[in-house]
């Protein structure tokens, strides 16, 4: 899909070498660590020497000295603070790519753009006459109206408190669902990162830290400070399977066994989501225990054990069928249960977050 | 108003028309490159563009004068080439105007662009809009304050021109007699009567022009339709 090699010319430098999968990844890392400059390398903004390759077509070769302008890579870009043009209303704003732009393209048409971004009441506003979060959702229509076949966004919500984000999120999602274009997310906001990208990107320094799936990103502790402090967790996708209005708790399957978590009714029966656990959430018991409070309690082997750091605390992993969990408990319970790798052990989770 | 009067009139209003359209025509893309350009050379060609600002226009005048003259290279070729002289004619005036004028045209563009040109290209060229198309309906579309203050800056100011005018042009009543140097001609010979009408009139015009400009940029929102 999308290979680079580059190396920024600026006064920051940037040396990435990754292949992007066709899907959506995140691209994450403390703030100067290079993700906004990547993102501008790949679009020709930033001046870079290196290779980038997409779908077959080759965007920048210095050696061979190709350069393909900005404005002829089929990039939706959205840059930090991205603003719409203030001298045309919403619907001249969404209309400029379709007038003025040469890309091409068949299924996306601006009637279908303007019905799934929800538009048709702003069309006639000026753009001083329309609230932050609808001005994200003009911009990422607009964007699409360009006919882009790959999709930057550099924080496309920061700036929005966190009703606005909660709007945003689901139009953002149906860039995937609905729209299928690869896409280079830029967030540092885990949550946004584990509802919306499979994969994850972390960059310092200007340089690459880690890459992988979005989970098993998320869980290694030696990144937990890039992760903008994030604590370790594990994430799993599991399915809703029904609502309990009784005692306010949603079911959700995770392969087999089905979980109780607070109620969250925009989740629909048969979608499915993501659950957060934090490492810290989940306690280790030897025995499967009984007559306890909490009620999600998996049984499974622990697979690892990572007591790199000196603290107090050590992170065991334990599998249960296809999924794993993290678990942060005290080195002296670790010594006093006696646990080791292959053990099996009962992991009481106490809560989750939902993607 | 004696039709002399009236020439002088009609000769000042001429001459500041086409020395804006000109202006219009040479200081936009002048402006864009200042406004765009990193290069070392930007900052004495800045120097340059400003110099009329604070030159006497006698200074001006006066190399002007020495330039353009018949006897001189470039006065003569132009003579050769098309039969009429640069000094104390109307062609020259306009060309006099535009150098000492030029600042005025500019210097407003070039504030406009900068405020706007780089994050709008950026933004257009990401909607895969190319550069030339991007400058015509989305940057310069944001700089109409910019280019009327420009262009009402540079007409007021060209009608107000003295010491240039007087020192190239001379006093040809209906070819070089501006509204100026016609109010100087009725003082030195002391027709005061004379010399108030136009003056006032004068007055009267240049403030009018430039309330026009403040109200119209007034409500003129930045962020318009």
């Amino acid at each position: 899909m999308l290979h680079i090699r580059i190396e920024t010319i600026g006064e920051f430098r940037v040396f990435v070498d990754h292949e992007f999968p066709k899907s959506i990844t995140a691209v994450f890392g403390p703030s100067g660590s290079g993700k906004s400059t990547m993102l501008r390398a790949i679009t020709g903004m930033e001046p870079s020497r290196g290779f980038i390759r997409f779908d077959g077509n080759e965007w920048l070769n210095s050696d061979s000295n190709v350069f393909i302008r900005p404005h002829q890579r089929p990039i939706g870009y959205v840059r930090q603070n991205a603003q719409l043009f203030p001298h045309l209303t919403v619907q001249d704003n969404l209309a400029y790519p379709i007038k003025y732009s040469k890309r091409q393209g068949e299924n996306i048409t601006f009637d279908g753009v303007v019905e799934d971004f929800e538009l048709s009441s702003l069309l006639s506003r000026r753009t001083n006459q329309v609230s932050g979060g609808e001005t994200q959702r003009i911009i990422l229509a607009r964007m699409l109206l360009s006919q882009p076949k790959l999709l930057l966004l550099d924080e496309p919500l920061t700036g929005l408190d966190l009703q606005r984000k909660a709007e945003i999120l689901p139009f953002l999602e149906s860039l995937q669902t609905k729209y299928h274009i690869p896409t280079l997310y830029v967030s540092h906001a885990v949550d946004e990162v584990t509802a919306l990208c499979p994969h994850t990107i972390v960059l310092a320094a200007g340089k690459v830290q880690a890459t992988g799936q979005t989970p098993e990103v998320l869980e290694r502790r030696d990144l937990a400070e890039l992760l903008g402090g994030s604590e370790p967790s594990s994430i799993i996708s599991a399915k809703v399977v029904g609502h309990d209005s009784r005692y306010h708790l949603t079911k959700l399957e995770v392969e087999d066994r089905i979980w109780s978590v607070p109620m969250h009714l925009p989740l629909t029966l048969g979608e499915t989501t993501t659950l957060r656990i934090r490492a810290r959430d989940v306690s280790l018991a030897k025995v499967e225990p009984e007559a306890i409070s909490v009620r999600n309690i998996l049984r499974g082997e622990i697979v690892a054990i990572d007591d790199s750091e000196s603290g107090p605390s050590v992170n065991c992993f334990i599998q249960t069928g296809q999924t794993r969990i993290q678990a942060q408990i005290t080195r002296a319970s670790l010594d006093e249960l006696s646990l080791r790798i292959d053990d099996t052990v009962f992991a009481l989770v106490k809560s989750v977050t939902l993607g | 108003m004696n039709p002399e009067d009236l020439a002088a009139i009609w000769v000042t209003s001429q001459l500041a028309l086409v020395t804006t359209l000109l202006l219009f025509v040479i200081g936009t893309p002048l402006a864009w490159w200042l406004a765009t350009t990193k290069r070392w050379y930007k900052p004495p060609l800045e120097a340059l563009t400003a110099l009329p600002l604070v030159l006497p226009p006698t200074v001006l005048g006066f190399y002007l004068l020495l330039l353009l003259s018949p006897n001189s290279a470039i006065g003569g070729f132009f003579f050769e080439l098309t039969g009429v002289r640069l000094t104390f004619s109307f062609t020259g005036l306009v060309l006099a105007s535009v150098i000492y004028s030029l600042p005025f045209m500019v210097q407003p563009l070039q504030v406009a662009f900068e405020r706007v040109q780089e994050q709008c290209l950026e933004d257009a060229y990401a909607l895969g809009v190319r550069k030339i198309t991007a400058v015509f309906t989305a940057v310069f579309p944001q700089c109409r304050r910019g280019f009327l203050t420009a262009a009402v800056l540079t007409f007021a100011h060209t009608v107000g021109e003295f010491g240039v005018v007087l020192m190239i042009g001379g006093n040809i009543p209906g070819e070089t007699r501006v509204i100026s140097i016609a109010i100087y001609e009725h003082v030195e010979t002391i027709s005061y009567a004379d010399a108030h009408l136009l003056a006032i009139a004068l007055l009267i015009f240049s403030f009018l022009v430039l309330l026009a400009v403040f109200t119209i940029n007034r409500q003129l929102p930045l962020r318009a339709y």
